[in-house]
């Protein structure tokens, strides 16, 4: 095992939950996803179905294959080819650590701090996200120990202040167009809980590692994410509106400078933008560290902390190269390309390897 | 980074302890030199090894009548009890030892055994072999008597010297709740300590640190309730310590705690003997250090700074509402600043426009930027409190004049510096105060803080909090997280953070400390007072 420390599920939880809620938070690409109207709330919830089931075949796979994790089982089956697959893995996290990184830095730019450039809080971010990956899975875990309940009362309290400006009646109708686009956007969300990988590949340091421990993390996680999911979009569709809500870069930030109260509780963006960047810091180093994980086993190190630092850079640069500017950023995240991309990750290659698994008879069998 | 420096330092440290250590055995005191027989050559090598030592007192004297017995006591002058040693040493030896009955027919060969036995009247007497220890002996304060022909000499526990009485501590003022403090005398410590926890289970194990100053050092625990691998894991950090002075429990702090490199203490201290015993109480131990009284506990964690010992002795509905108060003031101590010059700077729009325009107003004018300003006035304000610390009383006025006339005054009134910062400084300033365990940490902090919302704005504020919670959540004292039970998170703990449970609810010990013992009374004691009907029987 490459490091000591261990997490319990309750910490597990929280870092998925917040990883998954850092997109909602700003860019919620799922407004423009079908059924792009005033159900996607509905899709948001019923979401919950298909998750459970593309998130079976990784979680299967590793279950078989106790105290290994996602790059370790590939190559267990597959041996170099399984190098291959875990190099794809490995840039899939790079991938999505360098979109939420950039992200943060457009956010910071687009919104708050026009004129200061890009690269300075890319920079920024990343050298606190090292700081955090060299200290460790358990720090990070005890960090979203505290972030996590900031995050989840902000939420609820922007919400709470917020709702005497929501519109109930822009809820309405429910399904206008029946039920098969808020169907196929209830898909296109499941696709994004790309943290199914997460968990696959820190399963080893887990506490209680058993079976039906996994399980319950992973239900609990949809869960709470779901609730909260379903939250932010209720909140945004009726206070900006279905069609509205689509024209904002970032509807959750333009919610919360609605909030008016006594004519002393205003602007407050600032708390925003204050739980994003905490969310955004756990986001980045989760695949930070899932990255320096991962090419650590690949190349068979004993820590991966020499890594942390050519990762990291890796991470700046691909953040600046991949994208253009933020519709750039903005294109590849909607479900267009993102669903098919992602699920080949998320279940695809797992499900392939689950069968080769079944085939060579290798690993111990579930129940 | 550090941890590569850290690691450097340690193996030079090795290296230097190495090679002290074979050039300075003398000074070490191995067993195995032992009490001549002739009484002789005890006295010359006493002599010897108290020459120029002008505070040692050698007696010579002889016991019995006839057939004397040739004897001498040595001791120190002002650290031993004269009445005691008069009354009970020097009186029985010389004067009983001829007429008392046993004495009587005095066998040479028994007299020694006789003396220990029936002559001396006091109450800590060991006999000891070893020359050297009974040389440490008396320069701790015992007295020790040689007697001719007898290879051993015997040390009588007869300390007395001048010391401070037990006196209410400046550092920890309490309304309601014991006033005692500890004092400079160890002794006075452990009883004070034993005093609080009448129980056999405390265990006081002692030892001495510190090449020249031979310190005694004391480890009080609660066994049972301690954790025995941190009770051991304390032993062995002190055992490892080659100091040659240890002058305040400071000292040993820094060589036993955990993160080197931090601002934030990982051993508490006190100065309080009830706080001492809630903490052993609750599984911790403690480090007791003769010549001071600040008394060290481990583990330690960070939110022991905001516990005081009152909030367990006042109702607990206050008590939390002032914890809240603390972490607040804590909060506004570290990022006040910052956040002033982020709000006047970088996002004015997030202020409400009265308040904007009232600011703005203050700052009309004022030749620096808001970060200059506020890294100036912190500053000032850390000079003038360094100046106020350690001054005598009457020049003490002229500080708080000059600090708050001349420059809180005067600046605004010159327009060199806006009221409105003079504000956020002062509440920086007494916020700080709010919670004195960690000012200095936080002294550190708002500096940076400071610095990167200059920088950034609101983005470094936020990068320095998060730099700052993974520093806090990467922190251990003594096995235990630094940060728990906030990070990680034990929610049954919360009961004594968030709030202060009322003490009938606090029915087990903190987790992290006392997990193998965590009951620590019977449950349910809730009062439950009489129903109405019953209440009236006692109005009849």
């Amino acid at each position: 095992m490459l490091e000591g420390g261990k997490i319990t599920p309750r910490q597990a939880i929280f870092i998925l939950v917040i990883s998954r809620l850092t997109i909602p938070l700003t860019a919620l690409p799922d407004l423009s996803a079908p059924p792009a109207n005033q159900d996607v709330w509905l899709a948001g919830l019923l979401a919950a179905v298909p998750t459970m089931v593309i998130i079976t075949p990784p979680l299967l796979l590793v279950l078989r294959f106790p105290g290994h994790n996602l790059i370790q089982c590939s190559r267990l089956l597959l041996g170099r080819a399984g190098a291959v697959i875990g190099l794809l893995y490995v840039w899939f996290f790079l991938q999505v650590g360098a979109t939420c990184l950039r992200l943060s830095g457009e956010y910071m730019t687009s919104v708050p701090m026009p004129e200061t450039p890009l690269s300075a809080f890319l920079l920024f971010m990343a050298v606190i996200a090292a700081s955090a990956v060299r200290n460790g899975l358990e720090v990070m875990a005890r960090m979203a120990d505290i972030i996590f309940p900031v995050i989840a009362g902000s939420i609820i309290m922007v919400v709470v202040l917020v709702s005497k400006e929501a519109d109930v009646k822009a809820l309405l109708p429910v399904m206008e167009e029946g039920l098969s686009p808020v169907l196929h956007g209830a898909f296109t969300t499941s696709s994004r809980l790309v943290e199914i990988l997460a968990l696959v590949m820190v399963l080893p340091h887990l506490n209680m590692a058993k079976p039906g421990v996994v399980w319950k993390i992973m239900l609990y996680t949809v869960a709470v994410f779901t609730a909260f999911f379903v939250i932010i979009i209720l909140a945004v569709i009726a206070v900006l509106g279905p069609a509205q809500a689509q024209t904002y870069t970032f509807p959750f930030m333009s919610l919360t400078r609605l909030i008016s109260l006594a004519d002393i509780i205003e602007r407050i963006e600032g708390t925003h933008l204050g739980i994003w960047l905490m969310g955004v810091f756990i986001k980045v180093s989760l695949y930070y560290y899932l990255a320096a994980l991962g090419l650590s086993q690949l190349m068979g190190l004993k820590t991966y902390r020499p890594l942390v630092l050519p990762v990291g850079a890796l991470l700046v640069v691909l953040s600046i190269w991949l994208f253009d500017s933020l519709p750039a950023l903005y294109r590849i995240i909607q479900y267009q390309i993102w669903t098919p991309y992602a699920l080949v990750f998320i279940s695809g290659i797992p499900l392939f390897l689950l069968v080769v698994a079944m085939v060579t008879k290798k690993g111990v069998k579930q129940p | 980074m550090f941890g590569k420096i850290a690691r450097k330092i340690k193996v030079y440290l090795h290296k230097r302890q190495a090679e002290s250590q074979s050039l300075s055995s003398g000074s070490h005191y191995p067993p195995g030199k032992p009490v001549s027989v002739s009484l002789t050559a005890n006295l010359d090598r006493v002599r010897a090894v108290f020459s120029d030592c002008a505070d040692i007192v050698i007696r010579e004297f002889k016991i019995g009548i006839g057939e004397q017995v040739r004897a001498f006591v040595v001791f120190v002058d002002g650290m031993v009890d004269k009445t005691l040693l008069h009354q009970n040493l020097l009186k029985p030896l010389m004067l009983d030892a001829r007429i008392s009955i046993p004495n009587q027919g005095l066998n040479r060969q028994r007299v020694q055994e006789m003396i220990r036995d029936s002559t001396l009247t006091i109450a800590d007497v060991k006999e000891i072999a070893d020359f050297d220890r009974v040389m440490e002996g008396v320069l701790s304060g015992d007295t020790a008597v040689f007697i001719d022909g007898y290879s051993a000499a015997l040390l009588a526990g007869i300390r007395g010297w001048e010391t401070r009485g037990v006196e209410q501590p400046d550092t920890e003022m309490v309304v309601r709740g014991p006033r005692e403090g500890f004092t400079e005398t160890l002794r006075t410590n452990t009883s004070l300590l034993r005093r609080k926890i009448k129980n056999s289970n405390l265990k006081i194990e002692t030892m001495k640190i510190g090449r020249q100053t031979r310190t005694d050092v004391a480890v009080a625990y609660l066994k049972g309730v301690a954790n025995d691998k941190v009770v051991e894991e304390v032993r062995r950090r002190l055992k490892d310590i080659d100091i040659d002075g240890v002058l305040e429990s400071g000292y040993l702090e820094e060589y036993i705690e955990d993160a080197p490199f931090s601002p934030f203490a990982t051993v508490g201290n006190t100065e309080k003997p009830d706080v001492v015993a809630a903490k052993l109480l609750e599984g911790r131990v403690a480090i007791l250090v003769d010549g001071t009284p600040f008394v060290l506990t481990v583990p330690c964690l960070f939110i022991e700074s905001f516990l005081v010992a009152e909030d367990y002795y006042s109702r607990p509905y206050y008590a939390t509402l002032i914890r809240w108060i603390r972490f607040l003031a804590f909060l506004l101590t570290i990022a006040s600043p910052a956040a002033y010059v982020t709000l006047t700077t970088f996002h004015q729009e997030m202020i409400p426009t009265p308040l904007f325009l009232t600011v703005a107003a203050a700052r009309e004018g004022i030749p620096f930027p808001a970060v200059v300003e506020a890294l100036m006035m912190g500053i000032i304000f850390e000079i003038l409190r360094e100046a106020g610390v350690r001054l005598p009383r009457p020049v003490g006025q002229a500080i708080s004049i000059v600090g708050a006339l001349v420059i809180g005054e005067m600046a605004v009134a010159a327009g060199l510096i806006g009221s409105s910062m003079v504000i956020v400084v002062a509440l920086t300033a007494i916020a700080g105060f709010v919670v004195s365990a960690q000012s200095d940490a936080a002294s550190i902090i708002r500096l940076i803080l400071l610095a990167l919302a200059g920088a950034m704005g609101q983005f470094g504020i936020m990068v320095g909090l998060l730099g700052l919670l993974i520093h806090l959540c990467s922190l251990r004292s003594f096995g235990v997280p630094f940060f728990s039970p906030l990070g990680p998170l034990t929610v049954q703990d919360l009961k004594d953070v968030l709030v202060r449970a009322p003490w009938w609810a606090m029915v087990r010990r903190p987790r992290t400390l006392g997990w193998h013992n965590p009951v620590r009374q019977t449950p349910g004691q809730k009062p439950d007072p009489p129903a109405d009907a019953a209440k009236e029987q006692f109005h009849e």
